[in-house]
């Protein structure tokens, strides 16, 4: 499998971590980017120098097809390029001060930037927002638990999986059942 | 690949990496795991605990058991038959060695940490493996870990130069450990018992309201002391201080005033005062566990 292009050359900036999906493909990512999550920080902190040359078998569930996307988000918020150069310049004195509503408006282009990036498929979705709970990254499984919440707010049942993909496997006694039981739930339809 | 994973064969994978781990209680080079060996037993506690039949509560069970089984067949036999400092450095020794071991193993079920202990309310993980450190510790050598502990802690009351980072790392993982209010009991024991002897030569080496104002000092600093040795709330400090300290200290003060038969009231009244407002003190003071959780970071 060919190595992801876009580590190449990154050892001259930030320090990277090297990673292999199941299948077989390489990603680098600076650290920074890496440390936004829990489970890898934790794992950094036990091998410090796991950016010396060594590359972490990421478990099955983690696809090279989402990985890029987790590598995307990670970089993006820890406010590195894809080098692990930082991308925001820090003001010191008074220049800080004037920067205080250039900061608002990052974090505003930032949540922006969010709401377009988990706009995407239901199975990509799904695959990310495992990802982001086995990794531990909170900003980014709260995002793709906010768009699956949005993606079901005001939907019916059947509509409900029809976008998870769910078989409905009561028996038509068990629905009739259910409705009857629950009848503020299944209104009579006008 | 998603397909469910059983208990047993997935424990039994966990088993080896913190078996793999214990290597590292005596000193052995192959106790770390590789960055993959951790992130294949993450994974695989990770799948066990996300999975339709989930097994939190029995990986949980089993990660204490075998870390007291690691703690019975490599830290106890390096205990036996040895007491007083020797006893000491061997238990300083273990006790690093084993924080270094949980410091993988913790690890490995961090999402147990992360979503079940939490959730359940439970000691965390590194809280249970105090406990299975010092649980058969004390089991098996409660008077020569009571003695040593006991002794250090007079000869820094004493003004002796004691290794206070060793001893602060013992201290506060017992504290994380249930075996702490078996620590408590005795720490106050003895603290009452060094007092009481204390009273007597205080109580002829000071004339009376000297006395009163060494008392005063004294349970200011040993609230400070037991605060910092029981990792506990200020409140419960001041409270154990009552009872470790004023009581044998102000025994000896009327007993000895009752004895030479001198009207003491005033004197007694001074103390009183310093006694309520401690008192005062503790009913203002919110109730918190008191628990320091840097204990394990002592060690690493």
């Amino acid at each position: 499998m060919e190595a992801d292009k876009s580590g190449e050359g990154e050892k001259a900036g930030g320090k990277t971590i090297s990673f292999r999906c199941s299948d077989g493909q390489a990603f680098h990512m600076p650290v920074a980017a890496a440390m936004l999550s829990t489970a890898i920080r934790k794992m950094f902190d036990k091998y410090p120098s796991i950016d010396h040359g060594g590359v972490i078998e990421l478990p099955h569930q983690i696809s090279s097809g989402i990985f890029p996307k987790v590598k995307e988000y990670c970089t993006k918020h820890a406010k590195v390029d894809d080098k692990g150069n930082p991308t925001v310049s820090t003001n010191t004195g008074a220049a800080a001060a004037a920067s205080s509503s250039s900061t608002d408006d990052e974090e505003e282009d930032l949540k922006n930037w969010d709401k377009e990036f988990v706009n995407m498929e239901v199975k990509p979705l799904h695959d990310l927002l495992l990802v982001a709970h086995l990794l531990d990254i909170k900003g980014l499984f709260h995002i793709t638990c906010r768009k699956v919440a949005d993606m079901l707010k005001g939907k019916t049942s059947e509509e409900m999986r029809q976008i998870l993909n769910i078989r409905n496997d009561f028996t038509e006694e068990e629905d009739k059942a259910i409705k009857e039981q629950n009848p503020w739930v299944f209104p009579d339809p006008e | 690949m998603n397909e469910h994973l059983r208990f047993e064969d997935g424990w039994k994978i966990l088993e080896q990496g913190i078996v793999k781990c214990s290597k590292l209680l005596e000193d052995c080079p192959g106790g770390r795991p590789t960055v993959n060996e951790y992130m294949n037993y993450y994974d695989c506690a990770y799948r066990m605990a996300v999975q339709k039949d989930q097994y939190c509560q029995e990986m949980y069970n089993s990660y204490k058991a075998t870390h007291e089984s690691c703690v019975c067949a490599m830290v106890l036999p390096h205990l036996m038959h040895k007491q007083g400092d020797l006893f000491w450095r061997e238990l300083v020794k273990m006790w690093s060695n084993y924080c270094a071991m949980i410091r993988f193993t913790t690890g490995f079920l961090a999402y147990l940490d992360r979503c079940f202990v939490t959730h359940k309310k439970l000691p965390s993980l590194e809280d249970a493996a105090a406990t299975s450190f010092f649980s058969p510790v004390f089991s098996y050598f409660n008077n020569e870990i009571s003695d040593v502990l006991l002794t250090l802690i007079r000869q820094e009351r004493d003004g002796c130069n004691v290794d206070m980072d060793l001893l602060m790392g013992i201290m506060r993982g017992i504290c994380r450990s249930e075996v702490k209010t078996k620590l408590k009991s005795a720490v106050i024991q003895d603290t009452y018992l060094y007092y009481s002897r204390k009273s007597y030569e205080w109580i002829v080496q000071y004339p009376l309201q000297d006395y009163l104002a060494k008392v005063q000092e004294t349970v200011q600093k040993e609230m400070k002391r037991l605060i910092h040795y029981l990792c506990i709330s200020e409140e419960e400090g001041s409270g154990l201080c009552l009872k470790a300290v004023s009581a044998p200290l102000m025994q000896a003060y009327e007993n000895y005033t009752k004895e030479k038969h001198i009207g003491g009231q005033v004197l007694l009244q001074t103390y009183k005062t310093v006694e309520d407002d401690l008192l005062d003190r503790c009913s203002r003071l919110t109730i918190d566990n008191g628990l320091d959780n840097n204990s394990f970071s002592h060690m690493e």
